[in-house]
């Protein structure tokens, strides 16, 4: 082996060790962005599926057939359950109910309360009246923005009424409020602020609230 | 010979290029490796959205599963057992398919069927197949279907029908799945990937709201010198045989109350309280709801006649079966002999004109128009059993019998009708 060999196989050596080098770097940064990005969505998105999860369940009531009115009846029972907010304008805090009682106790208990807030970058949930449970990460994820804005569909139900309403009256005839809550969630990763992602879910709650009543 | 010999490549050294190969093959293996394991994130995240797809796939079938019970619940057409809408004998709608109904406390219970002593409930099933649902409606025994993979993912839901606590309410349990398995096809040993349930409380908004207190009650007045029989002996409803908001002039008619009262004690004429509501409030108060709102129920089907309407009606309620809710627009001219529901099968025959009769017309149910006339064809008197009310007056120079029918008009209540939501009663788990 001449020198000139060993001179040019060395050359060719390190021209290939470098661009190797290169390529590992390169590799390492965008799988560490890629992570950070996978493990931020991945965050993200679980955080809303449980948000709009829970929300879907606003209002329901173990006992909704004492809400159905009986012909001969006098009233029927009112939901203890139905109360969302927000109810019109855009929050960074949802607050709702659900029954979660084997028997119906026609009662807001407190293991009956729930909502999400933001606070100091972490999305958290209510457990039972007053316990706020973290949901996020705060060493991983900063949630920069939570919002949910109502979008309420008001239904007239004077059809069903056997009389006509008086004049002026906010009560009757009663209506139907369709509603729906838009949610927002942004955050980004502790380690590179760069890294930003936003989820939107749609969450139409399935029991409408009834409002009002019919004239006697 | 010898230098040609020893000038042959020797067949060791022909093969070292083999070794080289091997060893790169090795390592871009490795290097395929260390790839796959540095990207295990990417594969995990697969999986991660892989189970998200099918969860919601699942949920979505429970709630189509909601939608399409409702939607079957308050069809009154006749369906075979494919759920699709049949001509058949045995056929029935989807209500008498999977619900029963007990006339004494006004309650619907879910049919059931015998499996080896057990009894077992009778579960629609559906399955996704192109862009419609497969369905299975069986009378008797598990659903029969099949999934055809090559229509895309068979997604399929089953129905449930519980119970609920008051009569005139139903819980409808919706079960879906991501595959025709598990829960979601009754009798089947196998599981699917995923499965979602949801479950909603529906009650009856009936056809007849509130029964009137006689068998004819007018707003206005009545009129007819014919020997109009007016009968009712049942005490509940107060034994009333004629209810009307102006003055009456019936000279010949029969009338039969409950025994030992004065037949002009069950005749109340010129009732402050009929004659004070509009046209439309009197409407409402039998039937709780407005006109348009009525007609537009989903168990409600709309005839439209010209002339003598007799085919069109007789039509309509074949089709269907259990009580038939029917509307016409306009008039309505119904020519005897006719025959139009029975005692188990009532009519609500309701016109937004007046409703013309002649002859010997015979209706088990309930008749409503602006205006009701029953003249004589020849045919013999007519005969009523239930109730008929007029927004105007009642008229003609028929004598047909009108009974009032409380059992009749008991079953137009309990079970006639539309299922609606209950609000608050929706959940997922």
């Amino acid at each position: 082996m001449s020198i000139v060999e060993l001179l040019v196989g060395m050359a060719i050596g390190l021209f290939i060790v470098a661009t190797g080098l290169t390529l590992l770097t390169g590799n390492l940064r965008e799988n560490r962005s890629l992570l950070l990005e996978a493990r931020l969505m991945q965050d993200l998105r679980s955080a809303a599926d449980m948000v709009a999860r829970d929300l879907r369940r606003a209002g329901y009531w173990s006992d909704a057939e004492a809400g159905v009115w009986q012909r001969g009846a006098s009233g029927v029972t009112a939901n203890p359950y139905t109360a969302v907010s927000p109810s019109a304008a855009a929050s960074d805090a949802v607050s709702f109910r659900f029954s979660r009682d084997t028997i119906e106790n026609n009662s807001l208990d407190s293991n009956e309360q729930f909502g999400f807030r933001l606070r100091a970058g972490v999305l958290e949930m209510l457990l039972g009246s007053g316990n706020w449970q973290a949901m996020t990460d705060a060493n991983t994820v900063l949630v920069t923005a939570f919002s949910v804005t109502p979008e309420v569909q008001r239904l007239s139900l004077d059809s069903f009424c056997a009389a006509d309403c008086a004049p002026g009256s906010t009560t009757c005839p009663p209506r139907q409020q369709v509603r729906s809550l838009a949610v927002v969630l942004t955050g980004k990763a502790v380690a590179d602020a760069a890294v930003l992602r936003s989820v939107r879910s749609a969450v139409r709650l399935r029991n409408d609230l009834v409002t009002g009543t019919c004239p006697v | 010979m010898k230098r040609l010999q020893s000038r042959r490549v020797p067949a060791s050294h022909s093969q070292r290029g083999a070794v080289a190969l091997i060893v790169t093959m090795v390592l871009f293996f490795a290097m395929t490796l260390v790839a796959a394991y540095v990207n295990r994130n990417l594969v995990f995240e697969q999986r991660v959205s892989a189970n998200q797809y099918h969860a919601t796939q699942a949920f979505e079938a429970a709630e189509a599963g909601l939608e399409w019970a409702l939607a079957q619940l308050n069809n009154p057409l006749k369906l075979g057992d494919d759920c699709r809408p049949g001509t058949a004998v045995n056929d029935k709608s989807f209500r008498e398919r999977f619900l029963g109904y007990d006339a004494a406390t006004a309650t619907h219970t879910p049919l059931t069927w015998t499996r080896s002593a057990e009894q077992v409930a009778l579960q629609p099933t559906c399955v996704r197949a192109g862009s419609g649902w497969d369905c299975s409606c069986p009378s008797s025994g598990n659903p029969t279907l099949t999934a055809n993979l090559q229509a895309g993912p068979a997604v399929a839901f089953a129905i449930r029908f519980v119970k609920a606590r008051q009569p005139g309410a139903l819980r409808v349990v919706a079960d879906g799945c991501t595959s025709l398995a598990g829960v979601c096809l009754p009798g089947s040993s196998t599981d699917a990937v995923a499965t979602a349930q949801a479950q909603q409380v529906v009650a009856l908004v009936p056809g007849l709201a509130t029964a009137p207190a006689a068998p004819l009650t007018t707003r206005e007045g009545v009129a007819s010198a014919a020997a109009l029989g007016l009968h009712n002996t049942d005490p509940s409803s107060g034994a009333g045989v004629l209810h009307a908001g102006s003055a009456i002039s019936l000279p010949n008619a029969r009338i039969t109350t409950s025994p030992g009262a004065a037949p002009s004690l069950a005749i109340t004429s010129e009732d402050p309280s009929l004659q004070g509501l509009s046209a439309n409030r009197f409407f409402s108060s039998f039937f709780g709801l407005d006109k348009t709102a009525w007609r537009l129920q989903p168990a409600v089907r709309t005839v439209s006649c010209q002339g003598v309407c007799n085919y069109a009606l007789l039509q309509a309620v074949d089709a269907g079966s259990g009580a038939s809710l029917l509307w016409v627009d306009g008039d309505v001219l119904l020519d005897g002999p006719l025959a139009l529901g029975t005692a188990a099968r009532p009519v609500m025959l309701l016109a937004s004109g007046s409703i013309r009769l002649s002859g010997a017309v015979l209706v088990y149910g309930v008749l409503h128009g602006s205006r009701i006339e029953w003249n004589d064809n020849g045919s013999g008197p007519g005969l009523l059993r239930g109730a008929a009310m007029a927004e105007s007056t009642f008229s003609g120079n028929g004598a047909p019998d009108l009974y009032y029918d409380a059992a009749v008009l008991a079953a137009l209540k309990g079970n006639s009708g539309s299922f609606a939501r209950v609000p608050g009663s929706w959940r997922d788990f």
